[in-house]
């Protein structure tokens, strides 16, 4: 057809000029219909688009307000203050105080031995006594025992003790609202219990319980130390108690002690003297008692004024004259030649110090955290793990000297030197967290040295939590680049070849399946890593590495085979398709390398190469991050492979024709020209796949231990940050720091993915600027 | 404030389903449930997924009897049962551990007092070895030093090769695999404050989300060792006997020392209910407990695997609630 016939054509028989086109009407119709469609699909991809940056937007304000109440200090609000609520003379000077967890009632002991009740509104007394203290006879000493325990003793000047708990007990009337009640309990009866035969003045005094038993340790005004235990038994059937006691002579302090602190397991005794050194006893075996470890816990010229033990009583605080808090512990002595289970006591860690010498200490019922006063006002909440400050305020003029906390840390009651009362409310919801408690090493209540370590919960109180990031963070990494090692060689290299040299009828075969084994569920791959291949390789470990050696080496003789071969059958096999011979030999091989492995372990490993890293000191788990590569390998393959094929095989026809139609192998056509100009695309693959590997959860979640170690041992487990949110989440309880932190683990994750993506995409942004000249 | 004593004494677990392998003789002093008339409407229990088999159970025995009375049960994991009680969505939170204490609170911040633990099952938990391992007993400090960093309960040194057990030949330098529950389950915790006197666990421990993976693993490994309730045992695994005080007196967990107190790993499988205090159970809710606080209720327990409460701690429990 040529330029008349076009001309021409509009024309018909009778010569009148009919239009083929569309009238001015119709087309104007149409351009308008095809310019509201574009206006439409213009929208909806800017809709679609812009949705997707407002959905990571808002999870991300979602994750970040989740985790932000973790940021916040501690706030109080006073709330009532009242005059020190007695009705009997000489109560005066207060002792210790303490709150029930309903907010309702709070408790007080006078240094003269009452026990008052009283209403946490108004200061009403609701009950008051005198415990029963014989006449004639002075209190000498107090001791308190861990918060949760609701004990104290009092050391009277006839070498007795009496030991009361200040519970409160719950009753609901009729139809009316619960009222708490108070409810006093003298565990072994209200008169005092006999502690010294010699009958002399307790001058220092602790007291601990022990499940059914009750220690106590006190100190004789003729310098005696001494132990005694009470063991109740309650029998079955007649529901009688029968006490126990058993007592112990201690070996002594040549001073006189000031303050006396006894474990809950009463298996450790601390003392303070005057000189402001510690002493360490070890009770685990009563009948021989040592003084284990003395040293100066303070600068010269300062006193020690109160010493508690913070929940849980593996650790104590120090509070000094001079205003200064520190927290210390018993570690173990690993150094040679130094008996099993010996241990020393050690200054862990110093919290910010105080304007005035501290007067009280209170540890808190469920936490590792304290409050501290001192003598010019000043109130401090401190928090042991996390080592912070949370407050630190002077709320009052006068010395304050006595502190009480509310067993669920919402309330405190102080009360200062002149009796006034005053009560504030408590936020202090997340002290556990410090950037230095997620990330940096944490010194832990019995460890031997500061430690990475992520252990989040426990079934009891006296647990101390621990929430490093580090080894869920390093586990992310560990398990991703292991994948990656496995997947990347396998998927970049099949990519190549299959663009590049595999005949495209197999190619429609190969591709496919390959990114079918994308929809292979990753729980299904996670269940066979886990419950197949981890035993299976565990009684193969020699497979392993002679397959890794052997397989290619195959590949190699097949190749110089096949070359070998008669030209009559070599050209039998069409060009793209001498690939599908590798699969037998494959096959072949690795049977023979997996029958072999037992006698390889024979040969050279004396029958069990397993048994062999252990000998040699390499930790092997059967559950490691080798099997987590294979398997989490398997599924970012079709991931790295279908984009890295795709960047190859569109690596324009014209560059490869012309570069071997210059003479260049095939070979250096690939490795010159089309890897070159795939780069960019071939990158983004690898780093599409490592971000795929890094938010992972159910291979990892399966195949491995979920061990929150720190390290790159092939052969040794991991516990991933999506994992562990997976396997944590499910059952804290909400608004709880452990649940936070889960979430602050969820916004590491998106952090992690985020930045690998940017860098991903930077350079392949510059990749694609340099080859793209190509 | 019995419960509260014998729930203490005597702690619990979670697990996920539950195969049969082992059953316990029923107390014979049981009562006999005898059914009351009138008795219809809707009950739902939503919480534990180890209790989970044993409320339907119940359930099945209680449709049995009341054809009227519609059940539902619900098992996605003990923490989901104190939001349920305290929302009201359920009548029956069944749990595996006690409650924690800020569970509890947020319960009374809503009725004003605190819900009731119902014990209704005992359950063991037991320390499996591989059945070609020859170790038959364990004490307890050693368990703790091969399980724990901190060595709490007094062991001596820690623990890495089963030859420190006093296993000789090819044991003698054979390292251990650690197999433990997930962190977030009841025995996990149950396991930690009992057998680890309240240390840590080693970061090398593998966690298995169920017990019966738990139970895989160590069958699949000749030096692994791990801990399950004692239903989830099959034939490749062997539990261990266990030692508390170290001084050779092994006990085996079996329902009389579990019952005794003399094996040290077993507790009560609870059942929360909201009683407000001064009033009685609502009926449908007091005949269920008295359902599976009888002779039929216990024997469901038994065929579930768990052991069946002796009479006087069924009795002690039914004068507490009144029933």
């Amino acid at each position: 057809m040529n330029a008349s016939d076009l001309d021409a054509e509009p024309l018909d028989s009778d010569g009148a000029q009919q239009s083929y086109l569309p009238s001015d009407a119709a087309m104007a119709k149409r351009r308008k219909s095809r310019y509201r469609a574009d206006t439409l699909a213009r929208w909806l991809v800017r809709a679609g688009g812009g949705g997707v940056v407002v959905a990571l937007a808002l999870i991300f304000v979602y994750l970040f307000s989740e985790v932000l109440p973790l940021l916040r200090g501690a706030s109080i609000s006073e709330v009532s203050s009242y005059a020190m609520p007695s009705n009997q003379p000489g109560a005066e000077s207060v002792a210790r105080l303490s709150l029930e967890r309903y907010g309702e009632v709070g408790i007080r002991y006078s240094a003269e031995g009452h026990l008052t009740y009283f209403n946490l509104e108004d200061g009403r007394v609701l009950n008051e006594q005198r415990l029963a203290v014989p006449a004639g006879v002075e209190i000498t000493s107090i001791g308190m025992a861990e918060p949760r325990a609701r004990r104290a003793v009092f050391g009277l000047s006839d070498g007795s003790a009496l030991i009361v708990d200040h519970q409160v007990r719950l009753n609901f009337p009729e139809g009316g609202e619960r009222e708490v009640l108070p409810d006093p309990q003298f565990p072994l009866g209200p008169a005092p219990v006999v502690i010294d035969d010699q009958g002399q003045a307790l001058t220092a005094i602790s007291i601990q319980r022990a499940r059914d038993d009750t220690g106590i340790v006190t100190e004789t005004a003729d310098g005696r130390l001494l132990f005694v235990r009470f063991g109740t038994r309650t029998a079955f059937l007649t529901g009688e108690v029968e006490v126990t006691r058993q007592s112990w002579e201690l070996p002594s302090a040549d001073q006189p002690l000031t303050h006396l602190a006894l474990s809950a397991n009463l298996w450790t005794l601390i003392g303070a003297l005057e000189s402001g050194e510690l002493l360490y006893w070890d009770l685990s075996n009563p009948n021989q008692t040592v003084l284990r470890d003395r040293r100066s816990a303070v600068e010269p010229g300062e006193r020690i004024t109160e010493l508690r033990m913070l929940n849980g009583t593996f650790s104590w605080v120090i509070g000094t004259s001079e205003g200064n808090l520190s927290q210390w512990f018993l570690v173990r002595d690993e150094s040679e030649g130094v008996a099993d289970n010996i241990f020393y006591v050690e200054r862990i860690r110093d919290f910010k110090s105080h304007d005035a010498a501290i007067t009280r200490i209170q540890p808190e019922y469920t936490r590792k955290g304290f409050s501290a006063v001192d003598e010019s006002g000043g109130l401090g909440l401190h928090f042991g793990t996390s080592a912070r400050t949370l407050y630190l305020k002077n709320i009052s003029d006068q010395a304050l000297v006595s502190v009480g906390m509310s067993p669920v840390d919402d309330q405190l009651i102080v009360e200062d030197i002149d009796g006034l009362i005053t009560r504030y409310n408590v936020r202090n919801a997340h002290p556990e967290v410090s950037f230095r408690a997620l990330w940096q090493k944490v010194w832990y209540e019995g460890r031997s040295d500061p430690e990475y370590v992520w252990q989040a919960s426990s079934g009891s109180d006296a647990f101390e939590p621990k929430y490093s990031m580090i080894p869920l963070t390093i586990g992310t990494l560990k398990a991703a680049f292991f994948a990656m090692l496995f997947a990347m060689p396998l998927a970049i290299a099949g990519a190549i070849y299959t663009a590049y040299f595999m005949a495209p009828r197999l190619r429609g075969y190969v591709k496919p399946t390959i990114e079918v084994m994308e929809a292979l569920p990753t729980v299904i791959l996670g269940f066979l890593a886990g419950l197949w291949l981890a035993p299976f390789l565990e009684n193969h470990i020699p497979a392993v590495f002679t397959i890794l050696v052997g397989l290619p080496l195959s590949f190699l003789v097949v190749a110089w085979l096949f070359s070998r071969l008669p030209a009559s059958i070599r050209l039998r096999v069409p060009p793209g398709w001498e690939a599908v011979m590798l699969l037998p030999v494959i096959a072949l091989v690795v049977w023979a390398l997996v029958m072999l492995s037992p006698y390889i372990e024979v040969w050279f490993f004396d029958g069990s190469m397993r048994q062999w890293f252990t000998d040699i000191g390499i930790t092997y788990d059967q559950r490691n991050a080798m099997i987590v590569g294979i398997a989490m390998g398997f599924a970012v393959i079709p991931t790295i492979f279908s984009i890295a094929e795709d960047a190859v095989f569109t690596v324009p026809r014209h560059l490869t024709q012309g570069s071997l139609a210059l003479g260049a192998t095939p070979w250096q056509t690939v490795v010159r020209v089309v890897l070159l100009t795939a780069s960019p695309g071939i990158f983004s693959a690898v780093m599409i796949g490592f971000g795929r590997a890094v938010g992972e959860t159910m291979i990892v979640l399966m195949a491995t231990g979920n061990s929150p170690i720190v390290n790159f041992n092939i052969f040794e487990g991991m516990r991933t940050l999506s994992a562990n949110i997976a396997v944590e989440l499910p059952e804290t309880s909400v608004d709880s720091t452990h649940y936070r932190i889960l979430f602050l683990a969820g916004l590491v994750l998106f952090g992690l993915t985020f930045i690998v993506n940017t860098i991903a995409e930077v350079v392949r942004q510059r990749l694609r600027a340099r080859y793209s000249s190509l | 404030m019995k419960c509260s004593n014998l729930c203490a004494g005597l702690l619990l677990l979670a697990a996920t389903t539950v195969p049969v392998y082992a059953q316990y003789a029923v107390d014979p002093n049981l009562p006999d449930y005898e059914p009351v008339s009138g008795v219809s409407g809707n009950l739902s229990s939503i919480g534990s997924d180890s209790l989970n088999n044993l409320m339907t159970l119940w359930a099945e025995e209680f449709a049995k009897i009341y054809p009227n009375v519609n059940i539902q049960i619900q098992g996605a994991g003990s923490s989901t049962a104190p939001p349920a009680l305290t929302e009201g969505t359920s009548n029956f939170g069944p749990m595996s551990r006690p409650m924690r204490s800020n569970e509890v609170q947020s319960f009374e911040e809503r009725f004003g007092y605190p819900p009731t633990a119902v014990g209704t099952a005992i359950d063991t938990i037991a320390v499996f070895v591989n059945k070609d391992n020859p170790l038959e007993c364990i004490s307890i400090a050693d368990l703790d030093a091969v399980f724990s960093v901190n060595r709490r309960c007094g062991g001596p040194s820690d623990i890495q090769r089963w030859g420190e057990l006093g296993l000789e030949g090819g044991w003698a330098n054979r390292d251990f695999t650690l197999y433990s529950r997930n962190a977030v389950s009841g025995t996990y915790g149950f396991f930690k404050d009992n057998a680890l006197c309240g240390g840590d666990f080693k970061p090398g421990i593998n966690e298995q989300p169920g017990s019966a993976s738990v139970v895989q693993g160590v069958s699949e490994s000749l030096n692994g060792i791990g801990y399950s309730g004692i239903g989830y045992m099959t034939s490749s695994i062997k539990p261990l006997a266990l030692d508390r005080e170290g001084n050779g007196n092994c006990v085996m967990p079996e329902p009389e020392t579990a019952i005794s107190g003399e094996y040290p790993l077993s507790r009560l499988l609870l059942v929360y209910v909201n009683k407000p205090p001064n009033q009685p159970l609502q009926p449908l809710e007091r005949e269920f407990f008295r359902l599976v606080l009888s002779k039929q209720g216990q024997e469901v327990v038994s065929r579930d695997g768990y052991i069946p409460l002796p009479a006087a701690v069924a009795e002690r429990i039914r004068a507490e609630l009144d029933l």
